[in-house]
């Protein structure tokens, strides 16, 4: 999901509009990596065009009436028109334990980890800093299989929880097994 | 005597990147359909641009060797010719 978003700026910033199909499970990541490239605040709300999670399971005929109901947001997104604010995260309290604050606030992303079969876990906030594990099971990011490596979501927890917990400072995530 | 302590934190600066000019029609716009290999993605894709297509757009077809990765250079060098494009599958 991210790496579609991030061909999205590059295209962009060549003067081409694109516009992004993209799972709703993966709304949280699209969000995260959306403030994690300073995007404008409304660009996932403009660009970006949300299916039903999961498509891989879809008859061809279901996946054709799928893009046929969405047809009109497409052209929207490529002509754009139209699409309100995003709320998304932006809503969460500010308040509380941090350590719960932040487990909160990516527990959205957590979930679309799951879905991709690993999983993000919080497991204490220190004087700032921030500690996790990302638990991927029997792969590693070494050879560059995994979806995300440790220290790119490390970045992306960090700029998702900084506004709700100002207090943070650092973030650091360890690739686990399960 | 009289110590000046500077605060060591700077500031964090991000510029938003700038988006894109958005044209008023599909109509003889060349449409880039970047396929990121997942599952399914060249038929919801495949959709799309077969009706874009009726809107009077010609698709381009590019797909990404990993969906884990950001589209190679030569990817993008064959979409910055399109007036547009549509990317996925995210999910």
């Amino acid at each position: 999901m991210s790496c579609c978003m991030r061909d999205a700026v590059t295209l962009e910033a060549l003067g081409i509009p694109t516009a992004i199909l993209v799972n709703d499970v993966f709304e949280p990541i699209a969000h995260a990596t959306s403030a994690l490239l300073a995007l404008p605040a409304d660009y996932v709300a403009r660009n970006v065009v949300w299916l039903p999670h999961p498509t891989s399971n879809l008859t061809a005929s279901a996946a054709e009436t799928l893009i046929d109901e969405r047809i009109e947001s497409i052209r929207t997104a490529l002509l754009g028109r139209g699409g309100e604010p995003a709320n998304g995260l932006a809503n969460h309290k500010n308040a509380g334990d941090p350590l719960e604050v932040a487990r909160a606030v990516v527990e959205g992303l957590a979930a679309s980890l799951r879905a991709d079969g690993a999983d993000l876990v919080l497991l204490r906030y220190d004087d700032g800093a921030l500690d996790g594990e990302v638990r991927i099971g029997d792969l590693t990011c070494e050879d560059g299989s995994c979806i995300m490596p440790a220290d790119a979501l490390a970045k992306m927890v960090e700029a998702m929880v900084k506004p709700k917990v100002p207090s943070l400072r650092s973030v650091t995530l360890r690739d686990v097994g399960r | 005597m009289t110590f000046i302590v500077h605060d060591p934190r700077g500031v964090r600066v991000a510029s938003v990147p700038s988006l894109a000019a958005r044209p008023k029609t599909l109509a003889g716009m060349r449409v880039g359909v970047l396929d990121n290999g997942k599952e399914q993605a060249d038929v919801l894709l495949g959709r799309v641009a077969a009706l874009l297509e009726r809107d009077g757009a010609t698709p381009v077809f590019a797909r990404k060797p990993s969906f884990s990765r950001v589209a190679p250079q030569e990817a993008i060098d064959a979409l910055a010719m399109c007036d547009m494009v549509i990317t996925g599958l995210g999910g």
